[in-house]
């Protein structure tokens, strides 16, 4: 709690600096990870520019080999390329460090394959905007409308529940899902140190340790479109090891890591 | 053997191949060596010192360990280069992002003014971005 309270000192004065008042307006950064989304791409754009047309958004390119890089400089998209891959978790924290260097208040990861509404944003945002949360997670299993995953696939996210319960004293009932809203204070924290590989029940874990408030919010998924999910079903077992165990270890680290 | 190994460790450092820091336990291990080299004895007073029954096995015993030391040294290295690398390839995407935002707007204002000289309204440009 104290490190909340350091963080909170920490930013007062760049709140003072851009003159930025309590309800006005924040800047906002749609993050939307890439690698090798070429045919879903332009669709999650389109969408999400009639969705929220304030919002700027930036599509991280992790070096796919499809030519993702090109449709977007073709169709004059707001892009970054990485020079090689880093994987979805490299991938996304450059879209943090993006955000901490355009000074932006709010930074939401938005899937790159259409699984993602963007007109369910708001939702997450307002939750951020008002101050109850430093992150917000858009959850498939809140109200169970749907795509809902394969059976397995549920099996394993409720485990990650169970173990996230024991280990923060807290519920999150979609820990894997990449539909999540950040502040400030937690982009800066994110930019820093972010988990790598499978990254996202461990950035969970790392953000409620470090003293950020991580709530959820109802979201209905759509199955993806085209191109293949980053976990096949080979990998799954690799997956569940690794991350359990990644959330072990987070647990183990120290509570303040700065 | 081990004069073949110190040869190698010495032609490397020269030829700058190696970081002296990344030889360090290496040159420790060759230092051991060499000291039981000298004094073939020490081997035995310090099998019977720690109970071994039969010196070979404490020379093969410490062998093993310390090539599991300098497996899990070379290991950490490679994590931190891997965070190193992970890092520069993250700032080189920002800064290419920018550059092309940058050369956008140069481009840009250099065609609304009529400019063909493109370097001074690059910069503006530039430093417009910076802020």
């Amino acid at each position: 709690m104290t490190n909340k309270k350091r963080l909170k000192l920490r930013y007062a004065h760049c709140a003072d600096s851009t003159g930025k008042g309590i309800g006005s307006m924040q800047k906002v950064l749609v993050i939307i990870p890439a690698y090798n989304e070429g045919k879903n791409i332009g669709n999650v754009v389109t969408q999400l520019r009639s969705a929220c047309p304030d919002y700027d958004y930036i599509i991280m390119n992790d070096c796919s080999k499809d030519g993702t890089e090109q449709i977007c400089r073709e169709n004059g998209f707001h892009y970054v390329s990485l020079p090689i891959n880093l994987g979805i978790g490299g991938n996304v924290q450059t879209g943090y460090r993006y955000a901490k260097k355009h000074g932006y208040d709010i930074a939401v990861q938005l899937d790159g394959d259409g699984q993602h509404d963007p007109s369910q944003l708001k939702s997450l945002i307002t939750l951020i905007e008002n101050g109850q949360a430093h992150m917000v997670i858009g959850s498939r299993f809140i109200r169970r409308e749907g795509f809902q995953s394969s059976f397995l696939r549920r099996v394993g996210i409720r485990f990650f529940e169970k173990l996230i319960r024991l280990l923060c004293r807290q519920t999150i009932a979609d820990a894997t899902s990449g539909f999540r809203a950040c502040s400030r204070d937690l982009i800066d924290f994110f930019a820093e140190d972010y988990a790598q590989d499978y990254p996202e029940p461990e950035a969970v874990i790392s953000a409620i340790r470090a003293g950020f408030k991580v709530t959820e919010v109802p979201v209905v998924m759509k199955e993806r479109k085209t191109g293949v999910s980053s976990i096949s079903s080979l990998k799954s077992i690799y997956y569940m090891i690794k991350v359990s165990l990644a959330m072990l270890i987070s647990a183990i680290k120290p509570w303040k890591r700065r | 053997m081990m004069g073949l190994l110190c040869g190698i460790i010495v032609y490397y450092l020269r030829k700058e191949r190696l970081e002296l820091k990344y030889t360090l336990l290496w040159l420790l291990a060759l230092l051991i060596v060499l000291i039981v080299v000298i004094f073939p004895q020490l081997i035995n007073t310090v099998a019977a010192l720690v109970g071994v029954y039969n010196p070979v096995n404490l020379v093969f015993y410490v062998q093993g360990v310390f090539v599991v030391i300098i497996l899990l040294s070379m290991t950490a290295i490679v994590s931190g280069l891997n965070r190193r690398i992970r890092r520069l390839a993250q700032e080189v995407a920002i800064l290419e992002e920018r550059l092309r935002q940058a050369e956008g707007l140069g481009l840009k204002a250099s065609a609304s003014r009529g400019v063909q000289e493109q370097t001074v309204p690059l910069n503006s440009a530039a430093g417009k971005a910076a802020q």
